[in-house]
């Protein structure tokens, strides 16, 4: 089974860790695609969906990549350091494995489908990079292996953890293969994570994260030893959220970490 | 030591360029909106109910504002008036499946229904227009409208945010109070703006509308924030 893998930049240590994993459990993972980060029109894309949010992003994954500096350590570095995986550029990492890393101009294209086509990918492995059109849905057998955080179907969309919290339901990950909606394709996986007593809901969302690393090589390992079935998820059983305003979301956290 | 020190600054800066305007923007703005000389007993009544009753001003389509001075807004009324709440939901619900514009009056129209008990099947039709509202603005950040002019594109948002805070007051959907905080941001950023160059009957009626869901946010965020 070939393996690909969809990185948002080539800085992503959340990538790099899951490249470094998908390896060491032998995977066959041939390819690796990242979109370009100088591209105008994702630049205008993402600033008209995430505003300064898009700042932050590009200053902490891009600028201050090596965030211990910055006093802001996350579990993937501390999981990264206990493991011994690498810290390094998506692209390094490639040349030093052999594999085939590639820069495309616009992810969801006939040229980024030319190309996985040719390298006979059977999955990819989605670690960010923007929503997936057709185009690229169509030019693989499996599918497009994602993470969210949330429990499907229940809760699609974005910020899906605070809105969960602060529906007093049930939150986590769901492993699902991505389809044309938002959250709505087959389910593989659905892992339940409790938010500890007196934990902030920073501390929780970093601990999301180091679990949905291990949790997408378990499932690529899964699929691969074809020990797992996908099952259709009832759409009118959830609901989609959106980004949370961010009066209203400090707000929120406020309250829920208080009655914590 | 020194990217630790830059970082901060960097964060902090963001936050203070990314934070909106405060709970006390939105009551400046309140009262400067405020006083409007309608010379519409009707108008003048609906906004005095706005008033004492903010959050359950009795809407209804018997009391939307009429004045045979206004062509336009005349026109709309009687068009309005020619089909029960029922036929209006029926009517905007296949505008918004067919992806066409709407207009002020019809939201106007949504959220004159959402203040009246509905019928299970009128329900379904008024929730499935408010989900598709919702949607559409996350997605556009703005809203289709069949009609140009700065004064309608304000009554449109006004008339949508106070429709969304109706719909999260009876039903404490999250969702629509965080999309209306997002729409009140707009609005309040447009009236600051532009408050003096918008006139009329429609400005009397945005006004009413935006004090209204100004009112409302602030009222939840202070119950929200309260120790």
């Amino acid at each position: 089974m070939n393996v690909c893998l969809l990185a948002p930049t080539p800085f992503s240590k959340y990538s790099m860790a899951i490249c470094a994993m998908l390896l060491r459990e032998n995977i066959e993972l041939t390819l690796i695609i990242c979109p370009s980060i100088f591209s105008v029109k994702r630049l205008i894309t993402y600033w008209k969906r995430e505003r300064l949010d898009l700042l932050r992003k590009i200053w902490l994954k891009i600028l201050v990549r090596n965030s211990s500096q910055a006093g802001d350590k996350t579990m993937v570095d501390a999981f990264c350091d206990q493991q011994g995986l690498p810290v390094c550029r998506l692209l390094v990492f490639a040349k030093q494995q052999g594999l085939h890393f590639e820069t495309v101009r616009k992810l969801n294209s006939s040229a980024t489908a030319a190309i996985i086509k040719k390298e006979r990918i059977d999955l990819i492995v989605f670690s960010g990079g923007g929503l997936v059109r057709p185009v690229l849905l169509e030019s693989v057998p499996i599918g497009i292996l994602n993470c969210h955080w949330g429990l499907l179907p229940r809760y699609r969309g974005m910020d899906t953890v605070v809105w969960a919290e602060w529906e007093k339901q049930p939150t986590g990950i769901t492993l699902h293969y991505m389809d044309k909606g938002i959250d709505n394709g087959l389910i593989l996986k659905v892992k339940p994570v409790q938010r500890k007593p007196d934990e902030s809901i920073a501390h929780f969302k970093k601990r999301l994260e180091l679990i949905s690393l291990q949790s997408i090589v378990e499932c690529v390992v899964s699929i691969r030893d074809e020990s797992i079935q996908s099952y259709p998820q009832i759409i009118e059983d959830g609901k989609q959220y959106f980004v949370l305003h961010k009066r209203l979301e400090k707000a929120m956290v406020q309250v829920l970490e208080t009655q914590s | 030591m020194l990217i630790k020190l830059l970082h901060v600054w960097v964060m902090n800066l963001l936050d203070r360029l990314e934070r909106g305007p405060s709970a006390a923007d939105f009551i400046k703005l309140t009262t400067v909106i405020e006083p409007v000389q309608t010379n519409n007993p009707l108008l003048d009544i609906w906004w005095q109910n706005c008033f004492a009753k903010v959050s359950h001003t009795p809407f209804s389509l018997t009391e939307l504002p009429h004045h045979n001075n206004d062509r336009k807004i005349g026109t709309s009324i009687k068009v309005l008036y020619g089909l029960d709440v029922r036929e209006h939901l029926d009517r905007i619900k296949c505008k918004i499946s067919q992806k066409n514009p709407l207009s002020p009056w019809d939201i106007l129209i949504v959220l004159a229904a959402s203040e009246n008990s509905l019928q299970s099947d009128s329900f379904g039709t008024f929730s499935y227009i408010c989900e598709k509202l919702l949607l559409h603005f996350e997605v556009r950040k703005n809203i289709r409208l069949s009609v140009s002019g700065l004064e309608n594109r304000l009554l449109a948002i006004a008339v949508l945010s106070c429709l969304f805070l109706n719909r999260f007051e009876q039903e404490k959907d999250w969702r629509f109070f965080n999309t209306a905080l997002k729409i009140n941001d707009i609005l309040y950023r447009q009236l600051f703006k532009r408050w003096t160059r918008a006139k009329g009957q429609v400005k009397c009626l945005t006004a009413m509308m935006a004090w209204r869901a100004f009112s409302i946010q602030e009222r939840t965020f202070s119950n929200l924030e309260k120790p």
